[in-house]
Formats: C-alpha cells, structure tokens, sequence
C-alpha cells in the first residue's frame, strides 16, 4: 500500500470512480488546465478528456445549475468550488432546487450530485477561510460529509459520488497535504500529525452515519471534524502523556446523517463531551451535537457539553487575529479542563 | 428601599419547614397580609402572609425546596423597582418576617446557595439512596459522579447491617420520598425509643356498656365515636392518677393540672397527632366535635401549630382496622400514651362459670418508667377499664 495526501486519495477516489462509470463528470473554475486550484484534479483533463472534465466560467450559480440539470437528467457530476465560500453564490441552486427536487418529486427524480471543495482558515481572509458545513447541516435533503483522514476521505468520497442525492463533500484546505511523505503540507501545522493510514489502492466504501473513534480513552469524550480532529488529537496525546487523563476522540465523518448510537455510547462512559469544530460556535456543529447528547444521554452527564468553535467574527486575515477567532490546541485544552472540573 | 422576606417562627421545635408553593407570582401586587406562599412543617401547612403592601420583585425559593427559620425567601418592594440579589450572600437591609398565625420572631436570614450537582451524580444519588446534602462537594464547589464515587466506596468500606445480605440494588425496589410529616415522626419514634425506658401493660375490658350507650346516643341523633368516649373517660381516668399526665425532667416531674389529650390521626402523608385541650372542661359533644374538626384538618394537612402542641397524654385507636391490641411507643416528651384494638366478642365465664358473650376490647399503656411505675400504670388501666364497663352512668352523672 501506499500512503496518500488527502489531495491524492481524493482525486484517487474520483478517478477510479470515473474510469468504472462514465456518467460522472467532474466540472468546476480550473478544474480542467490547471488541475484545480489546490491541484486536486492534476491530470485529469488528460485522462478523462473535455468532455468530462469541464472547466466553467466564473459562475457558480450557473455551473451549480448545470450541473443539477445534468444530474436530473443521467450524469452523476462532481461540481468542484475554488473555496466553499463560493457555494454561496450558488445558494438557490443548492438549497432551492438540489436539496429539495427529490423529495419533493416523491422520490421519482435523483439528484446524485456531489458539490465539493475546500474550506478553513489559513490565512486567506474572511470570503476564502469559512466553515460551510452548519449551513448546509441545516438544508433537509442534503448530506454533509468533512472527512479529516485520507483514509476516510477516499471512502467517503466513493460514497458520496454513488448516493442518489445532493452531498456536500467538505475538503479542510490545511489537510489536503497531510499524511503525505511526499506530498507536504499545505501550510505547516504542528498539530497535524501523520495518522494517516496507508490508503489501499482498490476502491473501498465508507459508509456515512458512520462515526470513528480515532483515539479509545475513557475520561472525556471530545468530537471533532477535520482540521480540529487534529489538535484534538494532539491534547489528548499531551494529557495523556503528561497527567494520565484519557480522552475518547470520535470523528463523526459524516454530519448528516449523524451518528449518534456511537457518540453517545462514548458520553454514557466517560460522563463529559467537548465539541470542537471550526465553524462559527454559534448554531453551529457544536450546538446541534450538542443539543443531541443533551437530550439523549442528559442523565449521564457530569459537566455542562462544552462547544469550541469559531468566535462570532468574520475570520480575520491577520495571521495573529485569525489564530484568535479559530480554535487552537489550547482551546481545546481549556475546555477539557473546564468539564474535568 | 425592598424589604426582605424571611420564614418566621412556626411553632415550637420547629426548625425547617418546605415551601409547598407560592400563591404570589414575581411582579404581582401584594397587600399586607395577602397570602404569598405556604410552608409545610412536620406538623402543618401554614401560609406565609405579606407584612407590607408592595410588589413582590423576587422569589428566592423554589416550591417543594426546604428552608429554615430565618432564611431570607423573598424580596417585596414598590412598583418598578428591582432586585439584584447580593454578591456576598448578605443582603444590606434588615429582614422583616412575614406574619402567620403564630408570633414572628426575627432572625438574621441564612441563604443557602443552590448546590451544582450533575445530572449524572444527581441520577447516582437517587438511584443509592445518598442525600446530597450529606454529600461533600468538590473543590470547585460541585457535585459530580466522582464526590458521589467517594460516597460509595465509603459506604463499601463500612460494614454491611447483618438484615441486608445483599447491596439493595440486588432486589427489585423503588423508592419513596419521605414526607416532612414522616420525617417527623421517625426522628419522635427513635427519640423514644432511645431516650425514655418504656414498658407496656395491657387489659382486656368489657366494652358491651360502652357500646350500648354509643348505640343509645346514636338513636337520639347524637353520634359519638369510640374514640370520643375513650378520650373522655381517660380524661376523668387520669385526673384520678395525675402521674400519668405527667413529664419528667432533669429536676424531676412535671405533674399537669389540665387534661391535654393528643389523638393520632393518619393522613395520606403520614401520622400527626392533633390535641384537645382542656378536656376535663369539655362534654362529650364538645369532644367529639372538636376531635371531628381536628381530624379533618388533620388529613387536610391545614393543622395550626396550637392544633398540635402541649399534649399532656396521647390515644392510638387502630380498633377500626380490626387490630387486637396495639402496643405504642410513647410520644415525647409526654410520659405515657394508650393504644386502643379493636372491639371483639368473646366468651368470658360470669359469676357462675357460665360463658357470656362479651364485647371486648383490649388496652395498652405505654409507659415511662422514669415517671411511672407498673403499679401506678396498671392502677390507671384498672380505673379506665371500671369507667368503660360503667360508662353509662359516668355519662348519666355529667348531665
């Protein structure tokens, strides 16, 4: 086996799918010549040819519309966003018509539709650096998937591309180089460690609903997505080592649907849940889980549900401000600590 | 200037009540001696009432929480003021007790913070049986799994009473809340149990007069129970044995010159005992109105503090449930109490050895015997029982 960036288990994912189907397109600004802005689709213009790879004015609502046309009417296109802030040129499309055409055609009409791209905060100011994914969690209809392993997103991304209906499929702009030897990281982070497992070669499914414990523990439970499964990962290492604490850390994979029989399993062990996600705390990931395990597992809890998330702020494009408004490792620590109390 | 509200003195050896509900909400209107909430004691349900016309601007219990004499409850203040409670637990004004029935006695309010307990530790509790208030808290001045961990193992270090074999988590049981009105009436129990050296004497009594006179009366309309009568006769009983209605102390006896006699009644929540004052004063129509009335109120929960103090004696009548005899614990810090079976035929030999069918019923005295000697005991129950074998002409003799 070899070990893949989540970049390259991703465009792996969708050129195996796309050599066994010839109904998935992939389309997008750059996708085709340039390879995508964050070089996910390199060389794909080459294998697939123009006609499945389709590069698209600078037009979100339009290609968004397009590619729902497409997917009404037989193909199975993977619509590409330079920055998932851009998906919100395409709200309408998405939220109006995507999301709601099949349930509201009684199942009759499919929209097997992947819209996927990166997000996160590194440095690129407040249009280029949000976290999409409560917006979406939001729409009944679509799926919203935020793998944080290549591992993970190879599977899931096999997923997305075979579900009859509209998935989000979120990229963190900061992981697509992580786990790579070879492939370096987007932009240095020390939290991001290479837990990458190797990536298998053949095509594998990872189902969604599915969440993984990505670290057993026994004192808190934290739940994290992405980029802060990372510096989730690299507290619980340090209090472990350091203070013998024993933190449970569940990557829920997929935020629709949720799987909620495996987080709340872990709170009724370990009696305290932090949530860590990067978008805006307020009604954001953090609350809904939230509010799940609150409701579900009320009686087994020890601490009050701590949320870490984004501050109520555009993200700012000074380094030092951004680094504020985001969740760092010491966030994370701090909430631990606050439901060990 | 807002005028805070404290629990006032309810009743003698009355030291924390439970705020049953409030009759005012937040930002009503309140005028002296309005109803704000009631407080049930161990021995009664009394309202509290508004000392001063205003707005009520703060509640600072919740109902069914339990508070002391003193405690600081609420804040009444004019129309568009507010209150901020204090940050150090003091409030900066003199407190004014609400009025009830019985005298208010100020005190310095006492607030008791509101403990944080988790949800988890709260369900452990219940489930264990720990009270947590007995519960230490944390550093952090918290309760969670781990404080009531520590309970546990505590418990698990202490020796297991030899009735319980198995943790009580074995058997299938559920839990009931204790009634302040229970309460009460275990710490009594014990309380007499472990202070006062009691023995008990019983006689069997021909009650076929007592009953016959009931009937008599009940066909003129006049309707008395058994436990009237009783009262009565060991009212006049007693008068001719003072020792019985007495007490002790650490100076010796306290004979009473008055007849106070307490009748235990069940109500839904327990025991409480009701007394008639005076009785020696009373006819058997004053007692058994009185006893009525008291016994309604009993059950209803609505009993004044003066509905339950200064017995000086006290009748247990478990007859009506067909019990036999009923031996009872005696009620501190009087120094005897009767415990009346029920009404039975039975067949006794008369003069001549022949069987008679007789309506029996058989007494028991409890005793202090710090106050009382078995002699002095069995000359009251002699006296009682020759007063319900005649009772008819007892009465006859009153009007």
């Amino acid at each position: 086996m070899r070990r893949l960036s989540m970049a390259g288990a991703i465009r792996e994912a969708m050129i195996q799918e796309m050599q066994a189907d010839s109904s998935i397109i992939l389309m997008g600004e750059d996708v085709g010549k340039f390879g995508g802005a964050f070089h996910v689709s390199h060389g794909m213009l080459e294998m697939f040819g123009a006609e499945r790879v389709w590069d698209t004015p600078i037009s979100e609502a339009g290609f968004t519309g397009l590619g729902i046309g497409a997917a009404l009417t037989g193909l199975r296109p993977i619509v590409e966003y330079q920055y998932l802030d851009f998906i919100f040129c395409a709200m309408d499309q998405v939220v109006n018509q995507a999301a709601k055409i099949r349930l509201m055609t009684g199942g009759h009409a499919r929209v097997p539709l992947v819209f996927r791209g990166p997000q996160g905060a590194t440095g690129r100011g407040a249009q280029h650096s949000q976290s999409v994914e409560a917006w979406f969690m939001h729409t009944p209809g679509m799926k919203v998937v935020c793998p944080s392993t290549p591992y993970d997103a190879k599977g899931l991304l096999v997923s997305a591309i075979r579900d009859h209906n509209p998935v989000l499929f979120i990229e963190h702009k900061m992981l697509y180089g992580a786990a790579s030897p070879g492939g370096g990281k987007a932009v240095s982070d020390s939290s991001i460690q290479d837990i990458g497992q190797d990536v298998p070669e053949e095509r594998y499914i990872i189902p969604f609903g599915k969440a993984d414990i990505k670290r057993a523990g026994k004192d808190v439970t934290i739940i994290a997505t992405m980029i802060m499964l990372h510096r989730a990962l690299a507290v619980a290492a340090e209090l472990e080592a350091k203070e013998g604490i024993s933190c449970e850390v569940i990557d829920p994979r997929s935020l629709v649907p949720l799987d909620n029989a495996t987080i709340l399993n872990s709170v009724r062990k370990t009696h305290r849940a932090v949530i860590v996600s990067e978008d805006v705390t307020r009604a954001g990931v953090g609350s809904e889980l939230a509010s799940v395990i609150g409701y579900e597992a009320f009686y087994d809890l020890d601490a009050p549900i701590e949320r870490v998330g984004c501050a109520d702020t555009p993200i700012p494009f000074g380094p030092a401000s951004e680094k504020h408004a985001v969740p760092q490792t010491s966030d994370i620590l701090a909430a631990v600590r606050r439901v060990l109390d | 200037m807002a005028t805070p509200i404290v629990v006032p003195h309810l009743g003698e050896s009355v030291e924390a009540a439970v705020l049953v509900q409030w009759h005012k909400a937040v930002g009503d209107t309140v005028k002296r001696g309005d109803e704000i909430a009631d407080v049930e004691t161990d021995k009664a349900v009394m309202p509290l009432e508004a000392p001063q016309n205003g707005v009520l601007l703060a509640q600072l219990v919740l109902p069914g929480t339990e508070v002391r004499i003193g405690q600081l409850i609420a804040m009444i203040g004019r129309e568009g003021e507010t209150y901020t409670p204090p940050t150090d637990g003091v409030p900066a004004v003199q407190p004014v007790p609400v009025t009830t029935a019985v005298m208010p006695v100020a005190t310095q309010p006492d607030v008791l913070p509101r403990r944080k307990v988790s949800p988890l530790a709260r369900r452990m509790a219940r489930e264990h049986g720990i009270d947590l208030n007995s519960v230490p808290v944390s550093a952090s001045d918290k309760i969670s799994s781990r404080e009531i961990e520590r309970v546990l193992a505590q418990r698990a270090t202490q020796p297991l009473p030899v009735s319980l074999p198995l943790p009580p988590d074995a058997l299938p049981f559920h839990r009931v809340a204790l009634s302040p009105v229970r309460r009460a009436t275990g710490r009594r129990m014990l309380e007499s149990v472990q202070t006062i050296p009691q023995f008990s004497l019983a006689a069997a009594v021909n009650a076929s007069d007592l009953l016959a006179f009931r009937a008599e009366l009940a066909q003129a309309e006049h309707r008395v129970t058994v436990t009237a009568l009783l009262v009565a006769l060991t009212a006049a009983a007693l008068l001719e044995h003072p020792h019985v209605n007495a007490r002790c102390d650490d100076e010796g006896l306290l004979v009473y010159e008055t007849v106070n006699i307490g009748v235990a009644v069940a109500s839904g929540d327990g025991l409480r005992v009701p007394v008639l004052h005076h009785v020696e004063t009373l006819t058997l129509g004053a007692i058994q109105a009185q006893l009525a009335a008291l016994a309604d109120k009993a059950r209803a929960g609505r009993l004044a503090p003066a509905d339950i103090e200064q017995g000086t004696f006290s009748i247990s009548n478990l007859g009506m449930f067909g019990t036999t005899a009923v031996t009872p614990l005696v009620n501190p810090p009087q120094a005897a109490i009767l415990g009346v079976g029920a009404v039975q035929p039975v067949f006794v030999p008369d003069a001549h050895g022949q069987p008679t069918l007789t309506q029996q019923m058989i007494l028991t005295l409890s005793a202090d015997h710090r106050v009382i000697d078995g002699v002095e005991g069995a000359a009251f129950l002699a006296t009682l029982c020759d007063k319900i074998r005649t009772c008819r002409a007892y009465f006859l003799r009153q009007i």
